[in-house]
């Protein structure tokens, strides 16, 4: 994908100085410790970091699922910061789609109507939804795993369920968390390229968290976080550019 | 979401633990089987005893009596024409009575003859022979039960309530003969305080039923009021008639005077007030409908209990739905925090366990309901024995009225939807964060 010119992107999420800390015991855990960055529209952003770095946590933050401690986050012209739990899940029914490390998949439906949950969480009528929810898995590559349950499907199998789910509310932004870290080396790279592939053809913009910096290389860029902190945003253009600046 | 896709996933998910549903489902079935068959012995009882002392459609009726001094408070002719004028009083019957020794054979009886109105006489349901038409010479129209009270004029043995044995009388066709006797001086077999000569008796007719079938005429013998007056004033011309009282002087009155009257009310709502009123003016007054009140608050005291005591099986079943949808919450709580997630309103969580647990309370009634009524027919089987030996009286021990099944489903429903609140509360604060943990 060419980068985008500056002027002609468009801030989608904006994130600014933001903190969580955490008392466990008498020790203060500062997951994150001051984070400030923008996601585009249309842009495929991955955030790395170790275990325990805070990465977790950020998109937890980023999808309205755990609230931060201080800090600001908006979406669109949104403070989720401010939001009640309530207004949280409506912003996520509207405007967000969720790919999970372990698909989770409700195990006693069938890959169409996992697929057509998110519409039903919408009040879609039965119809309509089993209509988008077969042409997304058609898109997949899942046309004859319609009637599939979970358990009769492979792991690269479910997680082009779970990211046909994602993607049927055609949401604003989705969320992938870890969505290759339960999947062989083959598998990974075939579920990668359906995500850089529906960035580029549908215009969705999607922040995946992973600890691979090698996975990391197919986002347009990627924010390396370390204890808490933003160390590094690295623009992933042909040049391979590397900014190395947390005040980009 | 829609609220027929919230059911549907709620259904589906009692149906995945199929099992477990249906022994949620079998405690409410047993709690509602409990409660409607236990109401419906209240309602059974209520019902059959209220029919029995409405038989003959009686409930409008009040019956004032006058047994005192006060010349001026005895019930005349003219004082009956009084209560006519009554607004409410839609019929005044005087009623009069006396008692006959009666022989047929070697058996002797006894029979208070009643004088009824014309019109009264004919609503009664005959067996045999043909209601007397008016001013027809005196005869009578008797219970079908009466033949049991028969006893051997010698031994003065009985031979239905001593050996159970029905005596061999044919009331329509045997020979009978009987006198007038003094009620007071009634002792059972005394026959020497017969007060007019004995002649022969006609019987005009026997109410239906066989000799061991109830109804309300069955122990009674009927005439029309004025061919008994008649009859009277032939038999004990001169005399003093039986039960009629004298004035200070020891004379008769000119006028009958009734020792009793039956009003008819127009309107049963009305009945109250006017058996107030004339009890107010002193007389003994005594309603069926009042009766039956009575009888009904006691009935509803003895049903109340019951029912209590079946709820107690409803309330088990209702700890038991708790229990079923809290371990579904807690089965499913990876599955709320995805549908969390992916922007399931919090509510429609809530609801989903809810209506899950309402579902058992709905299916737990009906089921319940349908058994229900297959019991009441069971038990009135088997209890019809004990309603004729132990009540007396033929019927129903279990009723279930048309509207309890529903009010009987729609309070399981009810039950099911408040045991399911509390877990339901509690699935709603599961948190999103814990499902998308990796385990």
């Amino acid at each position: 994908m060419d980068q985008l010119k500056d002027q002609e992107k468009k801030v989608l999420v904006e994130v600014e100085d933001l903190y969580k800390i955490y008392k466990v015991g008498d020790e203060t855990v500062r997951a994150l410790d001051g984070v400030s960055f923008q996601i585009f529209e249309g842009e495929f952003i991955a955030i790395v970091g170790t275990s325990g770095s805070g990465k977790s946590t950020l998109l937890n933050m980023l999808a309205g699922l755990e609230p931060p401690t201080k800090g600001m986050i908006k979406l669109g012209s949104k403070r989720m910061d401010r939001m009640k739990e309530k207004q949280l899940v409506r912003m996520r029914r509207k405007h967000m789609g969720f790919i999970f490390q372990s698909y989770n998949l409700i195990g006693t439906m069938d890959a169409k109507d996992n697929v057509a949950m998110p519409l039903m969480f919408r009040g879609v009528g039965a119809k309509e939804r089993d209509k988008r929810a077969k042409e997304t898995l058609k898109l997949m590559g899942l046309g004859k795993h319609m009637k599939h349950l979970p358990s009769q499907m492979s792991g690269g199998q479910q997680q082009r369920v779970g990211i046909a789910r994602a993607l049927v509310t055609n949401p604003k932004i989705i969320f992938a968390d870890e969505p290759t870290g339960n999947l062989d080396s083959g598998t990974t790279k075939e579920i990668l390229t359906i995500l850089r592939d529906t960035v580029n053809k549908k215009n969705n913009t999607l922040v995946m968290v992973t600890h691979d910096r090698n996975l990391a290389q197919v986002a347009d860029r990627v924010i390396h976080i370390k204890d808490g902190k933003i160390r590094k945003i690295e623009i992933n253009d042909n040049k391979k550019e590397i900014i190395e600046d947390e005040d980009y | 979401m829609k609220f027929s896709d919230i059911l549907k996933l709620s259904i589906d998910n009692l149906r995945r633990r199929k099992w477990r549903t249906v022994l949620t489902v079998l405690g409410v079935t047993i709690g509602t089987i409990s409660v409607v068959l236990m109401l419906s012995l209240g309602f059974g009882l209520k019902e059959t005893l209220n029919a029995e002392l409405n038989m003959g459609g009686t409930i409008n009726d009040i019956v004032i009596e006058y047994q005192g001094e006060d010349v001026d408070m005895y019930l005349t002719d003219s004082k009956i024409e009084e209560f006519k004028e009554l607004s409410q009083v839609a019929k005044a019957s005087p009623q009069l009575q006396v008692a006959l020794r009666v022989n047929t054979g070697k058996y002797e009886g006894t029979m208070w003859v009643s004088g009824v109105s014309q019109e009264d006489l004919e609503k009664i349901p005959l067996g045999q022979g043909v209601c007397p038409k008016e001013g027809e010479e005196f005869q009578i129209i008797v219970g079908n039960m009466l033949v049991l009270d028969f006893w051997d004029a010698k031994t003065g043995e009985c031979p239905y309530w001593d050996n159970n044995v029905i005596p061999e009388i044919d009331m329509m066709n045997d020979r009978m003969y009987a006198s007038v006797i003094n009620y007071d001086a009634y002792d059972g077999v005394n026959i020497d305080s017969a007060m007019s000569k004995r002649k022969q008796l006609k019987i005009a007719g026997v109410v239906e039923g066989d000799p061991e079938t109830y109804n309300a005429y069955s122990y009674s013998t009927f005439v029309e009021i004025e061919t008994l007056k008649d009859y009277l004033e032939k038999e004990f011309r001169g005399k003093r008639l039986p039960e009629q009282p004298v004035d200070k002087n020891g004379n008769p009155y000119k006028e009958w005077i009734y020792p009793s009257v039956k009003l008819t009310i127009s309107d049963t709502g009305l009945v109250e007030d006017t058996a107030t009123y004339f009890r107010d003016m002193g007389y003994r007054v005594t309603s069926q409908k009042e009766w039956i009140e009575e009888n009904n608050k006691v009935f509803d005291i003895v049903q109340l209990v019951l029912g209590g005591i079946g709820a107690v099986a409803l309330l088990v079943a209702a700890i038991g739905i708790t229990n079923t949808i809290t371990m579904s919450t807690y089965e499913r709580r990876k599955e709320i925090g995805v549908m969390k997630v992916l922007g399931c309103d919090i509510e429609n969580i809530g609801a989903m366990f809810v209506s899950e647990a309402g579902f058992i309370g709905f299916l737990g009634g009906a089921v319940g309901v349908l058994i229900s009524y297959l019991l009441s027919k069971v038990v009135n089987i088997v209890g019809a024995s004990f309603m004729t030996e132990a009540i007396g009286v033929a019927g129903n021990l279990s009723s279930i009225p048309l509207w309890l099944p529903f009010v009987a489903v729609g309070f399981t429903i009810l039950v099911g939807v408040v045991a399911g609140y509390f877990p339901a509360r509690k699935a709603t604060r599961i948190s999103a964060l814990a499902a998308i943990r990796n385990e």
